[in-house]
């Protein structure tokens, strides 16, 4: 893990600036009244001015020591403002992963079953458009269109959960639903087409000849089998979703860490950039860690010595 | 197991025929949205009404609270409510948009003993917020006078030294007057300096205490700071020792902010703002669902300030040539982009917007020089200058999406047939600031500033000193008039100046002039005896009342 974040931390650091621009002309551009001497000085505040060999190893030894800087945006300290921003995103990563599972695990197994009909054909066509439909047309569409239809709008300004979780809950459901559909187009299809797999084995065929009823043949038996797959694709798009909100974040304007990680790139806050990539490869990695162990839960046949 | 009655032939047609109808209602063009002026600000003042809370959506996250680092809008829109100026421009139901009427603020009255001095007297009541660490102490002279000082000093974070050099000296005289020295004559220190958006007092108190003013916002506005929260919205609540007695009606105002257009507008639509949306309104085509949604919505329809042209690079091949600048310019045909591509929600312009109706060249004149596209005299000028097979150059649009990038397939094409072959390179906002300001393009798309002053149309753009000078025009006879109107204090004298500077220009064409856009700002009827304006803050909220 160690090794990868070190590649993530170079990446990261290096290829922000290969932008042209820098965070002063970003932030500076529509200034008329600034002249060179103020940027170079504001670029020299900020250490821009020393190379970027030691830009990194400034900010590496601080990185190791839990010190990630200060945005040079807002000067708050990067962590603070990670700290302040991602519970917005766990929470619509939650509700979306919650509600695509909640939606395709059912419509998969119906799929399945009731292979090659209607059922069948209605659900794999919500697959194709859910895979084709891109989530931020769902969720403009989610705003746009109740507003010229009935002058209505879902709720779009943030309420903590912990102030009013009624309201949160309402917040979050609409682009949770925008994100979930699309997520569960893939899983749909992922459950359908491992549980016809599952379907097809001896000891499928063994359970019905004892004559246990259907339902508990593909509940007991064929549903479990079929879900390994399924966790490893609900597991990348979990941790996809914990960076790739960015769009739903901004059409909803819910304040997570996808608008402050989108912010920093066009304002080329790369303090804040760095924390941001690096917080979020340590999540996405152990996202990946929680999945194998839940394999080694779920499937005794997998062991890991 | 339920049996298969439905052949993958017969659901494939019937997906078919279903995308075919969405397909088909998508396509259906809807009616053009009606543009021109259907302003009629709400009706005179009634007796205001007492209480509630304003609401509107903006665009951009503010970094921090400091307006002395900042120049955007959203640094200064709302945010800069709590704060006062010593004069400011008058607003009002009863006022032009693009009016510069000056009225009092924190100055009661003003004098002007000679050219380059400034006597202000200030309101012997006018009080700080009371919240630490001013605790509602009175505005003084003294602070005027570390305002002022605080702007000139180039040792601290403030982006605004060079907006206030020609200040010489200030002083408080006693309390209640500032005395203002110029270091020469300015024709509008008045009325594009002491009442700019910019010139906010600040609490000296604050900078003391924290040395900036990122996060204490203590102001003598009609509208104190309350909260703050991260990227969702900012509060403001009235300041109940407002100077002005009565004043607010309203309890304070909403800041919230939606970075998405489409969202802004569908606010609109339901109804959950009392007007806007922030900062430039609804665009043309989103005008007639709004309308149909709201009929009740009161619009007031102004072109805006912000010009879009062409920058060129008069350094470089081939625009150090005056003749292939006149050929770009004769290329263009201003009236055909107002109608393909803002389809009549603009208008052609010169070098000066619109409003500044006191200023401008006569239209005979305007029209002569912008009026007609003359490929045939584009194509002679061109081979005049050396480019008798046309010259290939590298076009820069401002941004990479939307109506404005629209405005850039044309604009290129256009110019394709005078022999101007444009290779497009799109960047980022930046990359393109960054490259006109270092000069490092050879032509680009630019969109102009928010401003009804003169100067910041010629000094500011084509001086060879001033930093916002992106084509690098550096002329002589050129500096002289812009210098020269820029101390004519006898407005006679000045219109004069700038009338030959515009003449100039027509012939020197440093930058192609295009057109000013429409901006449609609306609000609800409940929402009294308010009506926008140029100025660069949200004080005039300060007059208006809900009536729900």
């Amino acid at each position: 893990m160690i090794p990868a974040l070190f590649g993530v931390s170079i990446f990261v650091f290096f290829s922000i600036r290969l932008i042209p621009g820098d965070v002063v002309m970003a932030q500076l551009f529509d200034n008329p009244y600034i002249d060179k001497n103020r940027i170079d000085q504001i670029r020299h505040e900020l250490g821009l001015d020393l190379p970027v060999g030691v830009q990194y190893l400034n900010w590496l030894g601080g990185a190791v020591k839990g010190d990630f800087g200060n945005s040079m945006i807002t000067g708050r300290p990067t962590v603070l403002q990670i700290v302040e921003r991602f519970p917005v995103t766990i929470e619509l990563a939650i509700m979306s992963s919650f509600l695509s599972l909640v939606f395709a695990i059912p419509v998969g197994i119906i799929s399945a079953v009731f292979r090659s009909s209607l059922l069948d054909y209605v659900a794999r066509l919500f697959g194709i458009i859910g895979l084709s439909a891109p989530s931020f047309w769902i969720g403009t569409l989610i705003i746009v269109l109740p507003s010229i239809w009935w002058q209505w709008t879902p709720p779009l300004s943030y309420v903590a959960i912990t102030t009013d979780p009624g309201r949160n809950l309402l917040q979050f459901l609409f682009p949770s639903i925008a994100l979930g559909l699309v997520m569960a187009a893939t899983v749909m299809r992922m459950v359908r087409s491992s549980l016809l797999d599952v379907l097809r084995l001896d000891y499928i065929k063994v359970a019905r000849a004892k004559g246990l009823p259907g339902t508990l043949v593909i509940t007991r038996h064929a549903l479990k089998n079929s879900l390994i797959p399924v966790i490893t694709v609900s597991g990348i798009q979990f941790g996809f979703l914990l960076g790739g909100t960015v769009i739903m974040e901004k059409i909803f304007a819910l304040p997570g860490i996808g608008t402050l990680t989108l912010d920093s790139i066009s304002r080329r806050d790369y303090t804040q950039l760095q924390a941001n990539v690096l917080f979020l490869a340590i999540v996405f990695l152990l996202i990946n860690l929680a999945v194998d162990l839940f394999y080694g839960w779920i499937d005794p046949r997998i062991r890991y010595s | 197991m339920i049996k298969n009655r439905y052949s993958r032939r017969n659901v494939i047609r019937g997906g078919a025929g279903f995308a075919a109808l969405a397909f088909a209602a998508a396509c259906t063009p809807s009616q053009p949205a009606s543009t021109g002026s259907s302003s009629s600000s709400s009706a005179p003042a009634n007796t205001p009404k007492k209480g509630g809370i304003v609401k509107t959506v903006y665009q951009t996250e503010v970094p921090h609270l400091d307006p002395t680092t900042e120049t955007s809008y959203a640094s200064h829109g709302g945010p800069g409510a709590p704060f006062s100026r010593l004069i400011r421009y008058k607003t009002g139901p009863d006022v032009e948009f693009a009016s510069r009427t000056l009225e009092p603020d924190l100055a009661l009255t003003w004098e002007q003993p000679d050219p380059v001095t400034y006597i202000m007297k200030l309101r012997p009541d006018a009080k700080w917020h009371n919240k630490p660490p001013m605790n509602g102490r009175i505005f003084t002279a003294d602070d005027a006078k570390w305002s002022f000082d605080f702007y000139r000093d180039a040792s601290n974070k403030n982006v605004f030294q060079s907006m206030f050099s020609g200040i010489q000296r200030v002083e408080a005289v006693d309390k209640t007057t500032v005395k203002i020295t110029l270091a020469g004559p300015q024709s509008f220190f008045l009325d594009n300096v002491l009442s700019s958006h910019y010139a906010k007092m600040l609490p000296p108190d604050v900078w003391e205490k924290e040395g900036n003013f990122k996060n204490t916002v203590v102001g003598t506005g009609p509208f104190m700071f309350d909260r703050w929260d991260r990227g969702v919205k900012m509060m403001y609540v009235k300041n109940p020792e407002y100077f002005e007695p009565g004043k607010p009606y309203v309890d304070g105002f909403e800041w919230a902010l939606q970075p998405d257009y489409a969202t802004r507008v569908s606010v609109l639509r339901a109804g959950e703002i009392d007007y806007g949306p922030e900062p430039t309104g609804a665009q043309y085509e989103d005008l007639e669902s709004i309308k149909k949604a709201q009929p009740t919505l009161i619009w007031d329809d102004q072109l805006r300030s912000n010009l879009y042209y062409l920058a060129l690079n008069v350094n470089a091949k081939p625009f150090n040539d005056v003749r292939v600048r006149q050929a770009v310019s004769a290329a263009i045909d201003r009236a055909e982009i107002v109608k393909t591509v803002y389809f009549g929600d603009a208008v052609t312009s010169s070098f000066m917007p619109q409003a500044l109706t006191d200023w401008l060249l006569p239209k005979a004149e305007i029209d002569a020089t912008f009026g007609k596209r003359d490929i045939a005299k584009a194509k002679q000028l061109l081979s005049a200058a050396g480019y008798p097979n046309g010259v290939d150059v590298e076009f820069l649009p401002r941004i990479s999406s939307g109506a404005e990038f629209s405005l850039c397939e044309v604009v290129v094409a256009m110019l394709k047939d005078a022999g101007i072959n444009c290779k497009m390179k799109v960047v980022t906002l930046p990359e393109w600031t960054t490259a006109l300001n270092s000069k490092n393009y050879t032509i680009a798309e630019a969109l102009g500033q928010t401003s009804f002053e003169p100067d910041d149309w010629t000094y500011v753009l084509y001086h060879s000193k001033s930093p916002r000078n992106q084509s690098g025009f550096n002329d002589p006879k050129l500096d002289a008039m812009l210098e020269k109107q820029r101390i004519q204090t006898v407005v006679a004298e000045r219109k004069q100046t700038l009338l030959d500077i515009q003449r100039y220009l027509g012939e020197q064409m440093p930058m192609v002039p295009m057109m000013y856009r429409y901006e449609h700002m609306s609000h609800f009827p409940h929402l009294k005896n308010f009506k926008t304006h140029w100025s660069y803050d949200v004080t005039y909220l300060d007059k208006v009342w809900l009536d729900k």
